[in-house]
């Protein structure tokens, strides 16, 4: 019997979904989307979505429970994520695991910009340069290929569609 | 296109990796089909709305090569959520789900993907990341309502 289990990893454009045998070892997993993403399976890590350290894989058998949660497999253990707003920048350190969401958290907070609450909900990161939001449920791993480790954002303002002139 | 192909379409989409794992991330589910009807709720997490869970009805006609037309809808009554219940926050959430568009008493979500959106406001130009094309998918417009209703959470933190 296959266990579906998603995972995101370095090289991979989104989330995608991976059969792996029940019972087999947690390096499976490693090896199928390492294959996936073009890198040497040897030198990744295995990752559950949002976690700061990896998986011991030591022994660690698939089973239900990696169906129940997303993952993410690189070749970097933590990412340096720097974040650029009105000519500061701020530095943090994630595992590749992390979601964009939990950066843009971070940013705009008190630990961060302090964004003003008032246009704090319209704030987005967009990769350095770029104007485009970044979907929030992105791992940040999806963005940096080893060996590269850093990664930069620009915390911009996101849009408002309106203007009903032609209603 | 015909209504079939409509379906196929948006059958590979609920079966695709990035809608199943909004479903995993318990962000959103399907809860009925009924071509070309499909109707999926987007969850809010606690402290962000006065509801736990929003419904929407989508219409998915000529899907993708028109885009979807979605309301915010009420599924026990069969029409659309009273504006006092709707999801409330900044600028761009109210006026997503703002009263009345694309006339009096309609109740789709004012947004460039939306199919009445599409050639409003030359929004298709103004906001090209925000429109529809026939190569977006469901899990597009998912992810765009379900960050409308759950704002960061740093920002509601913030003094």
């Amino acid at each position: 019997m296959n266990i579906e289990i998603m995972s995101e990893g370095e090289g991979l454009k989104d989330i995608e979904v991976f059969q792996v045998p029940a019972g087999a070892a947690a390096s499976e997993l490693i090896r199928l989307v390492a294959e996936r993403g073009g890198f040497p399976a040897e030198e990744a890590i295995l990752f559950i979505e949002g976690s700061p350290e990896p998986l011991e894989i030591v022994g660690l058998i698939i089973d239900e429970r990696f169906h129940h949660r997303a993952h993410h497999v690189h070749r970097a253990p933590r990412l340096d994520v720097h974040v650029a707003y009105q000519n500061k920048q701020i530095v943090h350190h994630y595992s590749p695991a992390t979601t964009v969401q939990t950066v843009l958290d971070w940013a705009i907070g008190n630990h961060g910009f302090k964004i003003d609450p008032a246009i704090a909900p319209e704030m987005e990161l967009a990769l350095e340069g770029n104007e485009t939001a970044l979907p929030r449920q992105a791992h940040l791993g999806r963005f940096v290929h080893h060996p590269s480790h850093a990664l930069h954002f620009d915390l911009i303002r996101g849009v408002i569609p309106n203007g009903a002139r032609d209603r | 296109m015909s209504v079939s192909a409509a379906e196929a379409a948006a059958r590979a989409d609920l079966e695709s990796a990035r809608f199943r794992a909004g479903v995993l991330r318990a962000h959103w589910r399907l809860d009925q089909i009924s071509f070309p009807l499909l109707f999926i709720t987007v969850m809010a997490l606690p402290g962000r709305q006065r509801r736990a869970e929003f419904f929407f009805r989508f219409d998915i006609t000529n899907f993708p090569t028109q885009a979807p037309e979605v309301k915010i809808w009420d599924l026990l009554s069969g029409g659309s959520l009273p504006l006092a219940e709707r999801p409330k926050g900044p600028a761009r959430v109210m006026e997503a789900f703002k009263e009345g568009w694309p006339g009096p008493g309609a109740p789709s979500v004012y947004r460039p993907w939306e199919r009445h959106g599409i050639n409003h406001n030359n929004w298709a130009a103004t906001y090209p990341h925000l429109t529809w094309l026939a190569s977006r998918d469901l899990t597009f417009v998912l992810e765009d309502l379900y960050a409308l209703i759950n704002p960061s959470t740093a920002a509601l933190a913030l003094p």
